[in-house]
């Protein structure tokens, strides 16, 4: 078997760089268990008849420009214009959704002040968003051996910024190296709004609304964020599947056992494809340390890939949950969130009045609090919790009248101290089960089956290093060289071989953006 | 009896005001030296080789078991970071020494590989038993298995009773052994040694005169004759294998290891420095002297205060690292790295020598700097 390119890992950036590839006539092969097509939105049955939607689901930063330049429309993708996040505080729920009017008016629910500022805010993050995410939506410089183009395209986006205005220059300046803490305080006063706002961006990495330059996840956060895709991340997979496979992106449904720069990939099968290029869609650890050749590496350079921090602090429950039908009152159908904007269930889906997405943070504090046990390897009483409830969106995620709900629990430790025994897991589970059942009333009493997946089982299932959602932490240092100044550009040391995950610039999520860039740079070469 | 610091070890440099007689023994009977705070590492597991291959300038993979093999280590440039031995007890056990610590560097290139590395410095001694006559009495202490032991190989057998590890080797350059044993036993070991060489002259035998027998031997030293890379505040003071004479011990045309593109590459385009062995024109020696009416006054012992070398025309070609009147040969003797670019073969070369404080060039003829290389010391 020989192809032009072979992409390993069948995930958002391995189907994005494919499909980039195939459409401009590379012999593109994907190699990648069935499975595990969609890699972080692939779906497993943990629960008879209940299957998770995978373990990221947030397709708000998925680039636009891809969606264009891949006509991923024409691919059924469609960007949504209803959905909602609910985020529960301390005795309140605000609803974000995807019109800033509609939010502000939320906001205003709880704080009149916070409203105006959230408008204030928005119109920042519009204007300084431009050089920005121009930044983030290019290949980047090649730090290691600059070329001349490197060293004008480095100027021409320091140019850039200076456009933005001393004032407004000068203020971005300052505010990505801050706290989020510090960043949100100086704009509301409402502490369920912080914390709603802050809980994403804080746990990209290994850091809590008080870790200085926690404030650089939020920007990036902010500034390329667009409407979500209907659908969300098993939607979205879709769309990029079939685009692949229109262009002509052949899948092997193999696994790699490793990886010849220059060669080919061996599987474990022994079977051997060859390929001048390679893509590796896995985080730099696993390709570096797991699939090349040990001795291959200088010193050095394992040295930096063994530095590049990946400490996973998340842990994923799923909960497979009894009819919460129309005839339960929910929470947030209580609240009165605006039901009409529901996207209508399907045969097998519920019209539950639970929300699609919530957040579960009362205060910024809290976020913090829940933080400091892991540092001590120890479980969390109080978890803030990330909520995705898939079965409101796919019909054939749970049976007839059922429902599942993916909670992204912040924070547990990768290695729990006395080591993560079915005792630990149950504790972890149940608070987990109370805090949201404090917010949704009655999921507790429902719940008739459920999965947790600790940092190590994530590493496990999904092949990321440490259990690290991004494919590496967010950091500032770990954000603009990714993962080392060797591989700056997606390049690797090995002629051939390119990353093109979320451990490579601009950093992990359903961006799309690693795998597009990749598949631009080489395309170039 | 003088201590000097070895490691952190309190060691013996001489048991008696002057070395001599201990050296005497190295060279003509047998001297005894605790080698105990050498580094010590025991490298086991299924990648153990994988490990040592990756991490030594030479082929590990070669290496058979039951045999001991002389090696250095590099970093990613081919710059020298230290030299020590290897032996295999084992097809995934292997014993490691290093002048300095090495574990951190071991565990950092064993990160994903199947291998244990522990730091036995302090669970095992090691007593060196050197010279002509340490056969007769090892063989009188441990039994006619020794009698047989070649150069370079190792047996694991009992001494008092006691499991030992010995291994044929020493950095003496002569006929000699290393003893391994397990910590609590090495004082019986050592008793038992010094019961069985009675007969044989036995002396307990400290540092100073090993010094001086190196030098014979050509042995390099780490942090004298050169130092390791990760000490080196500029790249001038850096040296590869190439460039201290240990070309023989790289073995280039095999799976990847630590240091080979740069190695490689040295040996494509050849090294800037060269290491000689140089010995001193003894009648120009005494002249200089002579001149204030003094006997030619060499170290009591050996030195490892670098001296200037120069060329004819007074420009300075490289420096003498460590040297030592030899009672052996009766020459005065230095290590010395030269700059191939100033110097060629059968130039003539002067060694800067301070008489009365006055700064003087002594004429010096370049040598292997294997001064010393008996017979005995790898024959049967």
């Amino acid at each position: 078997m020989s192809f032009d390119v072979v992409v390993i890992g069948g995930g958002v950036n391995a189907l994005t760089a494919a499909a980039y590839l195939a459409k401009a006539g590379r012999g593109v092969a994907v190699v990648c268990p069935d499975d595990e097509i969609g890699g972080l939105c692939s779906r497993h049955e943990f629960y008879p008849g209940y299957y998770s939607p995978g373990i990221l689901s947030d397709t708000s930063m998925f680039r636009k420009w891809i969606v264009d330049e891949l006509d991923l429309r024409g691919h059924g993708l469609v960007k949504s214009t209803s959905s909602k996040t609910v985020a529960f505080g301390k005795d309140q729920q605000i609803v974000f959704s995807e019109s800033t009017d509609k939010t502000t008016d939320e906001i205003a629910r709880v704080s009149e002040p916070d409203a105006e500022s959230y408008r204030a805010m928005k119109a920042f993050y519009q204007k300084i968003g431009g050089p920005i995410s121009q930044f983030l939506n290019s290949v980047p410089a090649d730090i290691v051996d600059p070329e001349t183009t490197d060293l004008w395209s480095l100027f021409k986006r320091g140019f850039q910024l200076r456009r933005l205005g001393k004032k407004d220059m000068l203020e971005v300046l300052r505010l990505a190296p801050m706290t989020v803490y510090d960043w949100l305080d100086e704009w509301f006063e409402n502490n369920g709004l912080k914390a709603a706002l802050a809980l994403p961006a804080v746990t990209e990495g290994y850091s809590a609304p008080w870790s200085p330059g926690t404030n650089a996840n939020l920007l990036i956060r902010e500034v390329t964020r667009g409407p979500r895709v209907q659908g969300d991340g098993l939607a979205l997979v879709e769309a990029l599947e079939s685009a692949a496979r229109s262009n002509g992106v052949q899948f092997e449904p193999g696994i790699v056992d490793s990886i010849e720069p220059g060669r080919g990939v061996r599987l474990e099968d022994g079977d051997f494809m060859e390929a001048k290029t390679i893509m590796a869609a896995y985080g730099p650890k696993k390709v570096f340390l797991e699939m090349i050749d040990a001795r291959l590496l200088s010193h050095k350079f394992e040295q930096r890939i063994s530095k590049f921090r990946t400490r996973g602090l998340t842990s994923q429950l799923l909960l497979a949950v009894e009819s919460y039908g129309p005839g339960v009152e929910s929470s947030a159908s209580r609240s009165g969130s605006r039901q009409s904007d529901k996207i209508s269930p399907g045969p097998g889906n519920l019209n539950s009045g639970l929300p699609e997405m919530a957040l579960i943070a009362e205060d910024l504090d809290g976020i913090e609090k829940a933080f400091d046990p892991v540092k001590y390897k120890e479980v969390t009483r109080r978890p803030c919790l990330d909520v995705y409830i898939p079965s409101e969106i796919h019909d054939d995620l749970a049976p007839i009248g059922k429902t599942v709900i993916s909670v992204l629990v912040h924070y547990t430790p990768y290695a729990l101290r006395g080591g993560w025994t079915p005792e630990a897991r149950e504790e972890l589970s149940g608070n987990v089960i109370d805090v949201l059942d404090e917010k949704i009333p009655g999921i507790k009493e429902r719940v008739i089956g459920k999965e947790l997946l600790t940092p190590g089982d994530i590493e496990q299932r999904y092949g990321l290093s440490g259990g690290q959602l991004y494919e590496g932490e967010h950091a500032l240092d770990q954000l603009l060289v990714r993962p080392a100044p060797e591989c700056s550009q997606y390049k690797t040391p090995f002629e051939g071989l390119f990353l093109c995950s979320g451990g490579s610039f601009p950093g992990g999520g359903l961006t799309g953006a690693p795998g597009a860039l990749a598949a631009k740079l080489v395309m170039q070469e | 009896m003088n201590w000097k610091d070895w490691a952190g070890y309190y060691a013996v440099a001489s048991y008696d005001t002057n070395h001599d007689q201990e050296y005497f023994a190295y060279r003509h009977a047998a001297g005894l030296m605790d080698a105990t705070p050498l580094f010590k590492y025991e490298v086991k597991g299924p990648d153990s080789l994988n490990l040592l291959s990756r991490i030594m300038a030479k082929d590990i993979g070669k290496l058979r078991l039951g045999r001991v093999t002389y090696c250095c280590w590099c970093d990613d440039d081919g710059k020298i970071l230290d030299d020590g031995t290897v032996a295999r007890l084992g097809m995934d056990h292997f014993r490691v020494t290093a002048a300095e610590p090495f574990l951190h560097w071991f565990l950092q290139n064993a990160r994903t590989l199947n291998v244990t590395i522990e730091d036995i410095t302090a669970k095992f001694g090691i007593l060196a038993l050197q010279g002509p006559l340490s056969r007769e009495i090892l063989v009188h202490a441990a039994g006619g298995e020794v009698a047989t032991l070649r150069f370079f190989r190792l047996i694991e057998t009992r001494i008092d009773g006691r499991n030992v590890t010995i291994t044929r080797t020493g950095y003496t350059g002569d006929l000699g052994y290393e003893i391994w044993c397990g910590n609590s036993d090495a004082i019986a070991v050592y008793d038992a040694l010094i019961e069985s060489g009675k007969n044989y002259q036995i002396m307990p035998a400290g540092l100073a005169a090993l010094d001086v027998a190196r030098i014979e031997a050509g042995f390099i030293m780490n942090g004298v004759d050169y130092f390791s890379a990760n000490h080196c505040l500029i790249d001038s003071q850096k040296s590869t294998p190439y460039e201290l004479g240990l070309g023989w011990s790289v073995n280039l045309e095999r799976d990847c290891f630590i240091g080979q593109k740069a190695l490689q590459a040295e040996k494509e385009t050849g090294s800037s420095w060269q290491f000689v062995g140089l010995e001193y024109d003894w009648e120009a020696f005494e002249e200089i002297f002579a001149r204030f009416d003094l006997p030619p006054q060499t170290h009591s012992g050996a030195w490892r205060t670098a001296v200037p070398v120069y060329g004819r025309s007074g420009k300075q070609v490289g420096q003498a690292t460590s040297g030592a009147w030899s009672p052996t040969l009766k020459k005065n003797l230095a290590l010395a790295s030269l700059r191939n670019d100033d110097y060629s073969k059968g130039d003539a070369l002067f060694i800067e020598v301070t008489a009365e404080y006055e700064r003087k060039r002594c004429p010096v003829r370049v040598s292997d700097p294997m001064f010393f290389n008996p017979e005995r010391k790898r024959g049967k």
